[in-house]
């Protein structure tokens, strides 16, 4: 009688006896790729720790002292192998990347939907390019795993040239533009369009140096997309405009479901960037992610993407207050202001704005950096520098930058736009890092970075558990 | 008829037999029913009736065995007058008792072949412990008891540690109460039974005695047999004590003026300002809060049982209610118990019995947040600093606030009792049996029973208007918003579990020299368990605080599981052979099947032996004047361990809790993906011990002593191996991976330095000693993974080579004094004169995480304990001393307490001897604001002697005279006194050296020091 008394099977649990069968089990193998997105590994932390606070348009904040000493670190670019910022962006991209993978492995062989199984397929190559292509810039070479392990073996492998991992993400991006739908709709907004890829691709090659693929591929966005500039650069941050006309692809958020967890399926930057102790958000701010005077100092006069970017002093509260002169950890009394969402629940600290991960703007940008000044190079930069002060987008201004500029000078402007345009959107150290700035420029040498700062160091814990890694020289 | 060769000296045949009787009573002349009286070498006897007389027949010149179980066993020559024999037997003070319980069935303690420790209701008896547990620390060799807190009832759990660890995961022995054993899980098993309805606790520590228990004896086994009515006697108890409770350390921490001193100071040096006005003139502070006097206080402790046993050959019962009650030495913390228990047993004929055991228990403990954990109500007392006050002017508590104090905990007396967390358990453990005997010596025996328990855990956070603090604006200060909101949680679990076990024990002795007792029997139980929890905010009113009183839809949770049913079928047996009452042998085997494993894979053999010699029945020893008892002991088994291997490990689970919200509202999408690798290999752990014994006894048995050797291998542990977040999962997967090895000895030595009659001194001194190595000797495919973490990092990490529960860090080697010291070190980031200087161990000229190494462990050389009972006319005096050898503490204490010199905490008064400079000192590091050298960081800094001796128990009693007793027809009246942990001698600087199982002390809940009276009354 042993066996059949003893015969159990989970009650409570799916196993992959059961699961990986229905056209709902793959949407859900590939919204589990997607969830990654919005956690601690990616942009709930990681990337705002390291885009943001590790490059020079922010520092720390927050309460002083031993507060927020993970993102200190990354501020003073004294990195131990133990920050958790670092393993938390490793993490949550081979996560993600893992369960792409499992979406590859499985989906084609099931008898589902041809049309979601087409497009689960395109997502997952175009999520496994995504945390692909922020492992390789974050941590130089990094293993590369297609499918997914079985055993340890499999997963301590060595770490692969990046060379390698870039043609991986640009493999994976192609097959995602021939997969993906161009649009959604309903319930299924915020999933990755072809666009979304194309989009992703030219940044890609932008990174790999490949400027005419960087500008074709962005040009074709910017044609074939549908998708437009907001008048009011200020609409691309607003939850009644989300998912909106420039969008081509955001991190979903919504709020009020989690508390005190970088984890949940909120943004946490609405209370850790608020000014801190003011109360204009539901636990008062934290103050974190605070901008630098250089980076403040340095927008133009009538740069309207200033007053949607930064809390200074005198700005007024929603509540009738204003910002205080100084605050804990902001002497100057700055903030981010950008991902400001208020109270949007009495008690609840996450938000639920989206955050982009690509719009129209930097494709703009990316043609502009990829062309060069040639005239449709030029009216690119100017097309994104006439909205952020105000103008017609398409007729020419004053701010324009004019023609019979040196590249030189040119590619420094499409820098200096960038900075300014995608100020705390979590890029800025990889485009230091990108154009060299991160070594070079005058903040970041006198935060005492060393030239082994380009790549983050593996972290501690993975190279604890596995043989196959190698820590980065320097660290 | 004899065989035709029997010797011609045996003339047993030729004798007459002739009539025997006579009365059996103890000391006082109270009658003994009940006593076994067997005719030495054959199975001739009888039992005594309700008076005590006794009658069989037996041959001429033979001798008479008298033994009652708590007495000694006598043996009377029949020679001369066979009627109206007088026997008088003394209680016996020296063996626990001559009954061992073993699993499926008892043994004469001279039989048994195992390593076995049994502790009497009597020490029991003598400490005042919710959790009878507890009771066992110090008073059976091999047994390591540790309290994990001190919080009222036992609530924090007891590590009971049955030589040693096995383990990286459980290491708790299987209980078994009155034939039912327990679920596994948690350590705080035990405080649902009243210490006062056991009659005795039997230790089965080695496998060839654990081996019937099979799959989950690998821990040891502990049997709790429960007090049973006896024939003929009917007492009523009734016991009382009552007494207070105090903290018996308070660390030194800083005052108002010093911390304020030390806080400036570090801002100083790290060019930070001074942001708090008042600490600018730090003599105007004065003293402060003292806030240990504000969370710590006096505190009551209570028992009343009341119990009647009695009853005759026919019908026997023992019944009893227990009311218990502790108030915690921290405010808002305290415990209450109710339990009730009937014991019955029945003789229908002369065949069939039967009986049951009903124990029904309440219990509701008040907690206060986190035993033992960072953040909880003793480690917060710790961080607030002194220029906080407790109440603001209007009397109200006083909330710090952010900005004006610069401090954003909450004030730990607020949270300790404004907070109103309820735990409360009701437990129904009832066993029912039936036993036949249909021919002489063999008994049938069929065992039901089952064990409901239900929890509830009720949580309230009130709306305290009152606690809001304005800043100068008027808006509100953002830490004093704590409070705005009322919040209650509720959760409702269920675990039941169910036995049912068949058993066929044959008893015999053939040709008179050949003793067998043959055991075969059938086990199934079964476990379930379910729960339910819902937690609702925004409450409109703070006394009603039950769940359903709170707005619907502002339930942000509500969750529940059901967990498929655990089973384990097992079939067993045993063998015992004794020959000649010389050599004894003894074989176990025991089939068990788990359900939480792959099918295929679900069975296991567990096999005990064991033998033993007794020598002093020999005839080169009999009689001999100095050897009064010598035998020797093997054994060699294998048990197992299936607790650390989770359920369904060799399946793929998908794990359902993830989630991403799609579309122009957020709709919330699940997502399904494995965050574990599966592994269809696991087994559950096993270990292979063999272990040697010996008794002695020396002088007439005036001195004896136990000693067992063990030796216990573990081949496939469990070890949670970390797998690389490259695998795209994050879940560490269990696998047999490791091995470790476990050796020890134990002692038990009792003195019966002076033994008197009644009237004089009679001065017994018992001796326990344990000692044990244990160590991981491998980990296979495994790489060294961490255990238990706190604010500072990883604490305990296993590896090779090292003892379970080994602390891993950094080798703290003194201060740099010079800015040379620190040029000409290894490159430690952030380090400057003044800060803790550490080791570069791989010589890389670098202070990295590969520099640390292991730094200390928490199992201690040896533990012992030694216990003292003296007793003169009417009066006893029990001292019972209790201590542990060798073992280190990691005092994560001193994170918050040294935090002072860092950052916002308060700290100890050892902050004060800092580092200023040059040669000012070598072992307080100087105060930085931000700990830019990560001073805090886990290292050999932190680690303290654990070492500690303790008077456990100090006891004073006094019988009332017999002719006080006449007056108020009472049978016995005792009064005593009893102090707990009076004294402690330790170099450990924490509260308490018990800090629990793990040796990491996160803010442990202190012992608490008890003084107490009682009374036990008879009737």
């Amino acid at each position: 009688c042993g066996k059949d008394f003893l015969a159990e099977s989970p009650t409570d649990q799916v196993t992959d006896a059961n699961f990986y069968k229905t056209t709902t089990d793959a949407i859900q193998a590939v919204n589990a790729a997607y969830s990654e997105l919005g956690k601690g590994g990616q942009y709930n932390y990681a990337l705002w720790g390291l885009g943001d606070i590790g490059a020079d348009i922010s520092t720390t904040g927050g309460g002083g002292g031993g507060d927020g000493i993970e993102q200190q670190q990354l501020d003073n670019y004294n990195i131990p192998s133990t920050n958790p910022i670092v393993a938390r962006l490793w993490g949550g991209s081979f996560i993600g990347v893992g369960r792409a993978n499992i979406v590859l492995q499985k989906v084609p062989t099931m008898t589902i939907d041809p049309a979601i199984q087409k497009r689960s397929l395109g997502e997952a190559h175009f999520l496994r390019a995504k945390y692909y292509f922020d492992l390789v810039r974050a941590y130089g070479d990094v293993p590369l795993l297609t499918k997914p392990p079985v055993s340890l073996a499999e997963v301590n492998v060595a770490r692969s040239p990046a060379a390698d991992v870039y043609a991986l993400i640009v493999k994976d991006l192609t097959e995602a533009i021939d997969l993906l739908p161009a649009s959604y709709s309903g319930e299924d907004i915020g999933r990755a369009t072809k666009w979304a890829a194309t989009g992703l691709l030219a940044k890609v090659y932008l990174t790999q140096g490949n400027l005419a693929g960087a500008a074709t591929q962005a040009k074709a966005v910017i044609a074939g997309s549908g998708k437009s500039l907001w008048a009011d650069y200020g609409d691309n941050f607003k939850v009644a405009t989300e998912n909106g006309k420039e969008s081509l692809f955001e991190v979903q958020y919504i709020a009020g479901r989690n508390q005190y967890t970088f984890d949940g399926l909120g943004f946490v930057g609405n209370e850790f960037f608020g000014p801190r102790g003011q109360g204009i958000v539901p636990q008062g701010g934290y103050g974190f992610n605070v901008p630098e005077p250089g980076f403040v100092n340095g927008y133009e006069a009538g740069d309207k993407r200033r007053q949607v970017t930064i809390w200074e002093p005198g700005d007024k509260y929603p509540d009738g207050r204003v910002q205080p002169a100084s605050l804990p950890g902001s002497p100057n009394g700055y903030n981010c202001k950008k991902w400001f969402v208020g109270k949007v629940n009495t008690n609840i600290w996450d938000s639920e704005l989206n955050i982009p991960v690509l719009r129209l703007a930097e494709m703009y940008l990316i043609q502009a950096e990829g062309e060069g000044p040639t005239a449709s190079g030029l009216e690119a930069l100017n097309k994104v520098r006439r909205r952020a002060f105000g103008l017609p987008i398409d007729a020419a201004s004053t701010r324009d930058i004019a023609a019979g500029i040196s590249a030189a000078d040119f590619k420094k402007a499409v820098w200096r736009e960038r900075k300014y345009e995608l100020a705390f959107e979590n890029d800025r150290w990889f485009d230091m890092k990108r154009t060299g700035e991160l070594l070079t420029s005058d903040y970041t040498k006198a935060k005492g970075i060393k030239s082994f700062n380009v790549v983050l160091p593996i972290p501690q814990d993975e190279l604890d558990v596995n043989t196959g890694l190698k820590q980065n020289p320097g660290y | 008829p004899a065989p035709a060769a029997a010797p011609a000296t045996m003339h047993a045949t030729l004798l007459a037999d002739v009539p025997v009787s006579g009365r059996v009573v103890q000391e006082n002349g109270q009658p003994l029913p009940g006593v076994t009286v067997i005719v030495k070498g054959t199975t001739i006897g009888a039992s005594t009736d309700a008076n005590g007389n006794f009658s069989l027949t037996a041959p001429e010149n033979s001798t008479l065995i008298f033994s009652y179980v708590g007495f000694t066993r006598r043996e009377v020559p029949l020679s001369g007058a066979t009627a109206g024999l007088s026997i008088t037997l003394q209680e016996d003070a020296r063996a626990l008792s001559e009954v061992v319980v073993v699993g499926y069935g008892t043994q004469e303690r001279g039989s048994v072949t195992g390593a076995v420790s049994s502790v009497s209701s009597r020490e029991i008896a003598t400490q005042p412990v919710a959790d009878v547990t507890q009771a066992l620390q110090g008073r059976a060799a091999g047994v390591t008891v540790t309290s994990n807190g001190g919080a009222p009832g036992g609530a924090a759990g007891t590590s009971v540690r049955i030589r040693g660890l096995t383990s990286a995961g459980n290491n708790s022995p299987l209980y078994v109460v009155d034939g039912f054993p327990l679920p596994d899980g948690g350590e705080n098993q035990l405080n649902a039974i009243s210490p006062n309805d056991i009659e005795t606790i039997d230790i089965l520590k080695d496998a060839s005695a654990t081996a019937i228990y099979g799959v989950r004896a690998a821990n040891g086994v502990v049997i709790i047999t429960t007090k049973r009515g006896k024939a003929g006697v009917s007492t009523i108890n009734l016991d009382v004590y009552r007494g207070v409770q105090s903290v018996w350390r308070k660390l030194e921490l800083l005052n108002a003026e010093e911390y304020a001193v030390i806080n400036n100071e570090s801002r100083v040096a790290a060019g930070q300002p001074i942001v708090v006005d008042r600490l600018r003139n730090p003599q105007a502070l004065g003293e402060g809060t003292d806030w240990q006097d504000a969370i710590f206080r006096r505190a009551a402790i209570q028992n009343y049982a009341l119990s009647a046993t009695g009853g005759s050959e026919k019908a026997r019962f023992a019944v009893s209610g227990t009311y218990f009650q502790q108030d915690g030495t921290i405010v808002g913390s305290n415990f209450e118990r109710f339990t009730l228990r009937a014991n019955g047993d029945v003789q229908v004929n002369r065949i069939l019995k039967f009986g049951n055991s009903i124990s029904l228990t309440h219990l509701s403990d008040r907690q206060i947040t986190t035993n033992n954990g960072e953040y909880g109500t003793v480690q917060q007392a710790l961080r607030v600093p002194a220029i906080i006050p407790l109440y603001r002017p209007d009397g109200y508590f006083y909330e710090p606030r952010g900005a004006q104090d610069n401090f954003i905990e909450e004030n730990p007396v607020v949270a300790a009792t404004l907070n109103n967390q309820r735990f409360t358990r009701n437990r129904a453990l009832t066993t029912l049996f039936a036993e036949l005997e249909p021919v002489k010596g063999l008994r049938l025996r069929t065992n039901v029973g089952f064990d409901f328990i239900f929890d509830n855990f009720n949580a309230f956070r009130p709306t305290v208007p009152e606690l809001r603090v304005n800043n100068p604006d008027g808006s509100q200060d953002t830490y004093s918003t704590r409070y705005n909101l009322a919040g209650g949680t509720a959760t409702s679990s269920y675990a039941p579990s169910y036995l049912i076990e068949n058993t066929a024990t044959y008893d015999r002795l053939f040709a008179d020299k050949h003793q067998v007792t043959f055991l075969l029997g059938q086990s199934a139980q079964w476990f379930n368990f379910s729960n339910v929890e819902a937690y609702r905010t925004g409450y409109l009113r703070n006394d009603l605080q039950v769940i359903n009183s709170g707005p619907i839809n502002t339930q942000l949770a509500n969750a529940g599981r059901i967990d498929p049913t655990a089973k384990l079928a097992s079939y067993f047996g045993r063998v015992n052979y004794e020959f000649g009452g010389k050599y004894l042998f003894s074989a176990t085997a025991r089939l068990d099947g788990s359900g939480r494993f792959e099918p295929g894979n679900q069975f296991g053999f567990f096999p005990g032996v064991s033998a033993g010699w007794r020598v002093s029945e020999e005839d080169f020893l009999k009689g001999n004047n100095v050897i009064s008892n010598l035998k020797v002991r093997a054994g060699y088994g294998k048990v197992g361990n299936p607790n650390n291997a989770g359920r369904f490990a060799y399946l793929f689970s998908i794990n359902p809790d993830i989630q991403y919200p799609f579309g122009p509202n957020g709709t919330i999408q699940n997502g399904g993906a494995p965050t574990r690798l599966s592994n269809n290999e696991l087994r559950w752990e096993t270990n292979n011990q063999t272990n040697l014994g010996f008794d002695f006894g020396f002088l007439d048995n005036r001195f004896e002593a136990t000693v067992d050797l063990y030796n216990r291998n573990s081949p496939n542990l469990i070890a949670p191996v970390p797998v690389s977040l490259v695998s795209g999962t994050y879940e560490r997967v269990n696998r047999n991976a490791a091995s470790a090895y476990n050796r020890g000895i134990d002692v038990s030595f009792t003195s019966h330095n002076l033994q008197g009659s009644s009237r004089a001194v009679d001065w017994t001194t018992n001796l326990v000693f344990s000692a044990y190595k244990t160590r991981l000797e491998s980990l296979g495919v495994g790489q060294p993974y961490n255990g238990l973490g706190s604010l500072a990092g990883v604490i305990v990490r296993y590896d090779k080579g090292q003892a379970f529960g080994s602390y891993y860090g950094y080798v703290a080697d003194g201060l740099f004094q010079t800015p040379e010291d620190v040029q000409k070190h290894a490159t430690q980031n952030g380090a400057a004169p003044g800060d803790i200087r550490f080791k570069d161990l791989n010589g890389d000229g670098l202070i990295t995480a590969l520099d640390r190494t292991f730094i200390g462990n928490p199992n201690p050389d040896f533990t012992y304990g030694i216990n003292n009972t003296v007793t003169w006319k009417g009066f006893d005096l029990n001292v019972f001393l209790q201590g542990s050898q060798g073992n280190q503490i990691y005092n994560q204490n001193r994170y918050i307490l040294e935090s002072a010199l860092y950052g916002n905490s308060s700290g100890s008064t050892r902050v004060l001897g800092r580092w200023t400079g040059p040669g000012t000192s070598n072992t307080v590091p100087r105060a930085i604001a931000g700990d830019p050298n990560t001073n805090l960081r886990v290292s050999s800094y932190y680690m303290e002697d654990g070492s500690y001796l303790r008077l456990k128990t100090l006891t004073l009693g006094y019988k009332l005279p017999a002719a006080v007793l006449g007056r108020i027809s009472a049978k016995q009246i005792r009064l005593y006194v009893t102090g707990q942990n009076l004294v402690t001698l330790t170099k450990y600087t924490g509260f308490d050296p018990e800090v629990g199982a793990s040796g990491v002390d996160l803010g442990v809940y202190p012992q608490p020091r008890v003084l107490l009276a009682g009374v036990n009354i008879g009737f």
